[in-house]
């Protein structure tokens, strides 16, 4: 956990001072205009929508991890993030502002969630099936998506393109306070379902020995799920894999599964962002490609991993 | 008698498993539920655990229906061990006993100088000391058996029940199985209840038997009145002898 | 019976696709457009420059996407194989758009849809677990279809990422990320047409071997079948039938999962009796779903792959549910 917190904290110092435009360090350390225009005004801002909705995300997808007992079962595979990211979508052609675009995120994500829980009962859940439910519901909500963008006018089809695949350019403080009041009242139920989800880690029939409503316990970790990855998309856009990545990256750092998940959720998206925009000279990227092409490989390794292991 | 079953009808898959159950287990005592595949013997334990909510009649613990009580407060007595559970990845035994405890925190609560002591005790109980910072994944199965009996042990319940704790175990820890559960009982005076396949080992370790056939409760009582040629014939349709084991003197059943 | 409707529909299909549009033409016009060319009617002109490209697109991809289909998801034993979830489009698609873009290729660029398809197509088989079949492995529904949906997002940020670092790249870019019809007439379309038809061929010539491999990899080496040789030609003939189809289409999702369905259920569970079914089936249902967008919210048009990336997920989820437990894993 100290080794996560201390690539946090680097990770926050390279993105605030590495860019699009090169600043060298003697400006830095002198804090002139200059610097305090990139660095305080866009950069900041920028870097700290990347740790909150990072956060969220690597929360979000290791609660649903835990939940479904799956590595696989990410809010991004179940396509959560794909009708968080219709339901936005919608707003912006109808014009919506920014509080309006986080409701949207949210009923587009609670909808989603749910369609894709209705779809996949059959006697009860199995995980894999949901997960089958999951890829599915994207790929249609996804075309949906894409059939709404071709509605739009010119100006507007090329801002929905870059806020769909994930953008973090142009963000100002009001989005940072718009996820962090989001997380100051998720994270806190987060922390309370913590002794829950230690509980259904061990099934649902030992964890109703022990006491525990396993139905009501689900169903309000799911909706705590759904709300993180609204909250991060309303100001991120549905940025893809930092949910699933997350949760077994921090395991693998030894650290604890949910709050070790928000860390490396947020280290993934501040390093990805910077790469975005930063790798390529004259190019910004937006950070969901970014992410795609990170966290892709990832996912196929973890595959081929889980089948050797003989679990898939 | 704390915990009873009352004209119990139980669906399981849509299929009526149970019809018209009476049940009553004896407080202080070993007891052990036998019967052939598919007589709703497992069922009727989830049923008694309250997993199952049964279609007609009702499960009382401590004359109160089990439904009705908050769920934490018949955690606090009566504790349960599911057939072939799941461990999370990489815990440690002392972290799974350690869950046990649930239900005696509350939301914020911290953990206590009782729930170490339960865990020790837990510990100690099923010979695990030496383990405590072992991961599951890395025990025998017959070491992971006794784990999570230890965790249901942390629970603290004077009643603990157990879905065929035997299953995938070789005859040795079989047995030693079974003589943790005797002492147990013998020593805090813990009601068990357990679902078992092998007849001899049911009739060797428990106080009291109950032969379930077809969902419904064909004869209980001491091993030595239960376990006869007749019913092991209306049960199982087994024709076999039952004669007194030469060392503990219980029934003894060979096959004709 | 049935196929009598299958091919009627498609000769419907035809019809519409050709007199339907921002200007419709009557079937007895349609019919001199083609014996009697008049340069100088307008009618004429959108027929045989806009809709008969589009005809033809429509009917290779179609035949291309539904024999891909059938061939996939014999070969893997799953219901929810198909090239446009397990990435193979996308495969095509991004070998394209880097001929383009990173190597200035032009006119060549069509081609490299080819070795793209055949890469994406071997990737997923061997990450979804394909290669071990017989070994009890295998590659079942929910890990080939993860290692599709992984195989293609990565394709997918990549040609994002490659034609974002050139501004003017958009549009070409859309040309390929959206399966459409539209600009047929810009396709290479009768090169292709001859390597579908080589890719149909193939597929047939491969169906008694996929029967065989249908009772598990042991049963049928002992009844002499080759089984690595069935798979390498099932793998080259799905890429030349994905490569033609996406080549003159653009990726389109849907069509190669729903079409060997519905084979199967009008014709016998035999490969080769789905492959002949699917033949007219899967240039009917394009059709059907091509005039269905272009007429559906006129004057605007739906394109032909985002109409059937939607159809396609539904199947998919319809599907999944149908499956037992113990098949999903």
């Amino acid at each position: 956990m100290i080794r996560l917190s201390g690539l946090l904290l680097a990770a926050i110092l390279l993105g605030l001072a590495f860019g699009e435009v090169h600043l060298p360090p003697s400006a830095i350390l002198r804090w002139d205009g200059a610097a305090e225009l990139l660095i305080g005004v866009i950069r900041a801002p920028r870097v700290a929508v990347a740790v909150l909705a990072g956060a969220a995300l690597g929360l979000a997808g290791a609660l649903l991890q835990s939940l479904l007992r799956n590595p696989l079962a990410s809010p991004d595979v179940l396509g959560f993030t794909s009708g968080a990211g219709l339901g936005a979508m919608l707003v912006v052609a109808l014009g919506g502002g920014a509080l309006s675009i986080t409701l949207g995120a949210a009923s587009g994500g609670v909808l989603a969630a749910l369609a894709v829980t209705a779809l996949s009962w059959k006697s009860g859940i199995v995980p894999l099936r949901m997960i089958l439910v999951g890829i599915g519901a994207s790929f249609t909500l996804q075309a949906i998506t894409q059939f709404m963008m071709t509605r739009l006018t010119g100006a507007e089809a090329v801002e929905a393109a870059r806020w769909l695949s994930g953008s973090l350019a142009a963000r100002h403080w009001g989005h940072a306070m718009q996820i962090g009041l989001c997380l100051a009242v998720l994270l806190p139920l987060a922390a309370l379902s913590l002794r829950a989800l230690r509980l259904l880690e061990l099934g649902d029939e030992v964890a109703t020995g022990l006491g525990l409503h396993v139905t009501r316990a689900r169903a309000g970790i799911a909706a705590l799920a759904v709300a993180l990855v609204a909250s991060a998309v309303a100001v991120a856009g549905p940025v893809p894999f930092v949910a699933l990545l997350a949760g077994p990256l921090a395991v693998r750092f030894g650290a604890p599964m949910l709050l070790g998940a928000a860390v490396v959720g947020a280290i993934v998206t501040v390093l990805a962002d910077l790469a975005a925009r930063g790798l390529i000279d004259g190019v910004q990227l937006p950070l969901g490609v970014m992410t795609g092409i990170l966290g892709a490989p990832y996912l196929l390794w973890m595959l081929s991993r889980e089948m050797e292991r003989g679990r898939l | 008698m704390r915990l009873q079953a009352k004209g119990i009808d139980v669906a399981y898959d849509g299929r009526r498993v149970i019809e018209g159950l009476d049940l009553t287990i004896p407080d202080g005592k070993v007891t052990a539920i036998i019967g052939p595949n598919g007589c709703g013997k497992s069922t009727l334990l989830k049923t008694l655990a309250r997993l199952i909510r049964p279609t007609k009649g009702q499960v009382f613990l401590d004359g109160q229906d089990i439904h009705a009580a908050h769920t934490r407060d018949v955690a606090r007595k009566l504790g349960l061990l599911p057939q072939s559970p799941l461990a999370p990845e990489g815990i440690t035994v002392a972290d799974l006993i350690a869950r046990g405890r649930a239900p005696w925190r509350s939301i914020l609560g911290r953990w206590s100088p009782a729930d170490t002591a339960a865990r020790d005790a837990a510990l100690s109980a099923t010979g695990l000391e030496a383990l405590a910072d072992r991961p599951i994944a890395a025990l025998s199965g017959g070491q992971r058996q006794r784990a999570w009996i230890a965790m249901t042990l942390a629970q603290d319940t004077p009643i603990l029940l157990l879905d065929e704790p035997t299953t995938y175990l070789d005859l040795p820890h079989q047995v030693d199985l079974l003589r943790l559960l005797g002492r147990l009982n013998r020593d805090s005076g813990r009601t068990v209840v357990s679902v078992l396949h092998d007849l001899g080992l049911a009739a060797r370790f428990s106080d009291h038997v109950i032969v379930m056939s077809a969902g419904k409760v064909l004869a209980e009582g001491p091993p030595s009145e239960v376990i006869t040629t007749q019913t092991l014939a209306t049960a199982f349709g087994l024709e076999a002898v039952v004669i007194p084991d030469p060392i503990a003197n219980t029934p003894l059943v060979v096959p004709v | 019976m049935r196929v009598v409707l299958v091919i009627a529909l498609l000769v419907a299909g035809v019809i519409l696709s050709l007199s339907l549009g921002a200007r419709a033409v009557p079937p007895a016009e349609i019919w001199a457009a083609i014996t009697a060319f008049d340069p100088s009617d307008p009618n004429h002109l959108v027929i045989r420059d806009l809709r008969l490209p589009r005809l033809c697109a429509a009917l290779i991809a179609g035949v291309g996407l539904a024999l891909a289909g059938v061939l996939m998801q014999a070969v893997t034993r799953n219901p929810l194989a198909e090239p446009g979830i397990l990435g193979v489009n996308a495969g095509a698609g991004f070998a394209v758009v880097l001929g383009v873009y990173a190597f200035g290729l032009s006119g060549a660029a069509p081609w490299l849809a080819f070795p793209g398809a055949a890469l994406a197509a071997a990737a997923v088989f061997l990450l979804g677990g394909g290669a071990r079949a017989g070994s009890g492995g295998g590659a079942t529904p929910a890990r080939l279809a993860l290692a599709g949906i992984a195989l293609n997002a990565l394709l997918i940020s990549l040609i994002s990422a490659l034609v974002l670092m050139r501004a003017e790249a958009l549009d070409v870019y859309r040309f390929w990320i959206v399966g459409s019809l539209a600009e047929a007439q810009m396709r290479p379309l009768l090169p292709m047409a001859a390597t579908v038809a080589a890719g149909v061929v193939l597929a047939f010539a491969s169906a008694p071997g996929l029967d065989a491999l249908a009772l598990g990899d042991e049963a049928a080496r002992s009844l002499g079948t080759r089984t690595g040789l069935v798979r390498a030609s099932v793998l080259l003939a799905v890429t030349l039938l994905c490569g033609g189809a996406v080549v003159v289409a653009g990726p389109i999702a849907f069509l190669g999962l729903a079409v060997p369905h519905l084979a199967r259920m009008i014709a016998s569970r035999s490969v080769v009796a789905t492959l002949a079914v699917a033949l007219p089936l899967g240039p009917a249902i394009l059709l059907a779903v091509d005039v269905f967008g272009r007429v559906v919210m006129p004057p605007a048009e739906l394109r032909v792959g985002t109409t059937a990336a939607a159809l396609g997920g539904v199947i998919f989820i319809l599907i999944a549910r149908r499956m037992r437990p113990g098949e999903v894993t």
